[in-house]
């Protein structure tokens, strides 16, 4: 055992000075994720909503999502996507695998998944734009940039992509 | 930034509630106030995560709140009335063997709170033995013998 005066004790003043300075620097990595988290970068902020516009259709979206945690995806189109009482959107298959569909709003009138799309059906009419709101949870293994590809079958396509936190 | 805020607020609320509490409260930790703690954790649990169970929901959550206290830290070493009343201040209850009893009352000890005390750090037997009894604001007695 190290003497200190009469005292054993086991004292490291360098080892102490370098613990300081790792120390100072893990607070400023600290402040740092805080003000990212406070802005967006983790999701839920300024950075983080995004829209994408396309022929007749625009899309909010989040940049940022996080696995297991609630999200939405809010479609809206130009009125003059409505065909015969109804519009009709669809999702990249990529994109529905990676993402647990929780529910939609308003309820769809029928789904169909075709090649790489899935496609829903909604009532809709002609004087007004329709939004459709899909509610998500991005599944617990996703991590990483994840593309996204969607549209509506009498308007144009989109395509985002989002960073998702595990 | 909703982790972030939840943190922040949930410290508050908790370190309001402690500090109503009294500097007794939870100093000294008996069977029932460990389940107490048990049941405040889980409670607390709750409201810090909301229905977002994401790692990273966790970390930013830890973060924030071990990042406030750093900042509290500080802040408190700067500016001592701050800490005051943050975390209180100490209290002289036994003055030259004599237990200043409106004080004791106040901060809910007893005579045999300060005895446990002195026989627990100096092995003190009587009060008279003690020149001074101060309650610390971590809710710890301190004993100073004659």
């Amino acid at each position: 055992m190290k003497r200190v005066g009469d005292l054993e004790l086991d004292q490291s003043l360098g080892f102490e000075r370098a613990e300081l300075r790792v120390q100072r620097f893990a607070w400023k990595l600290m402040l740092l994720v805080i003000a990212g988290a406070i802005l967006g970068v983790f999701g839920t902020g300024l950075l983080d909503q995004a829209v994408v516009h396309g022929d007749g259709i625009r899309v909010r979206y989040s940049r940022f999502e996080r696995a297991n945690r609630p999200s939405s995806l809010e479609i809206t189109l130009t009125p003059e996507s409505v065909q015969n009482g109804s519009v009709s959107v669809w999702l990249g298959l990529d994109y529905v695998r990676k993402f647990e569909i929780t529910s939609i709003t308003p309820a769809p009138d029928s789904a169909a998944s075709k090649g790489d799309r899935v496609t829903w059906t909604f009532r809709a009419n002609r004087n007004a734009p329709v939004t459709v709101v899909f509610h998500l949870r991005a599944g617990r293994g996703t991590f990483g940039i994840v593309g996204a590809r969607m549209g509506a079958v009498s308007a144009g396509e989109v395509a985002f992509r989002q960073f998702i936190w595990p | 930034m909703d982790s972030v805020l939840r943190g922040a607020v949930v410290y508050f609320i908790v370190w309001a509630l402690f500090r109503v509490a009294g500097k007794r409260t939870l100093s000294e930790t008996t069977p029932f106030d460990f389940v107490l703690l048990l049941i405040i954790a889980e409670t607390t649990q709750q409201a810090l995560l909301g229905d977002d169970f994401s790692m990273t929901n966790a970390f930013l959550l830890i973060t924030t709140l071990i990042g406030l206290d750093i900042l509290l830290s500080i802040v408190k070493e700067r500016f001592p009335h701050f800490e005051r009343v943050m975390d209180g201040q100490p209290i002289l209850v036994v003055n030259n063997g004599v237990p200043l009893e409106e004080r004791m009352k106040a901060a809910r000890i007893d005579q045999s709170d300060i005895l446990e005390a002195a026989r627990r750090l100096q092995g003190l037997e009587r009060m008279e033995q003690i020149k001074y009894a101060v309650l610390e604001p971590s809710g710890g007695i301190s004993i100073i013998p004659r």
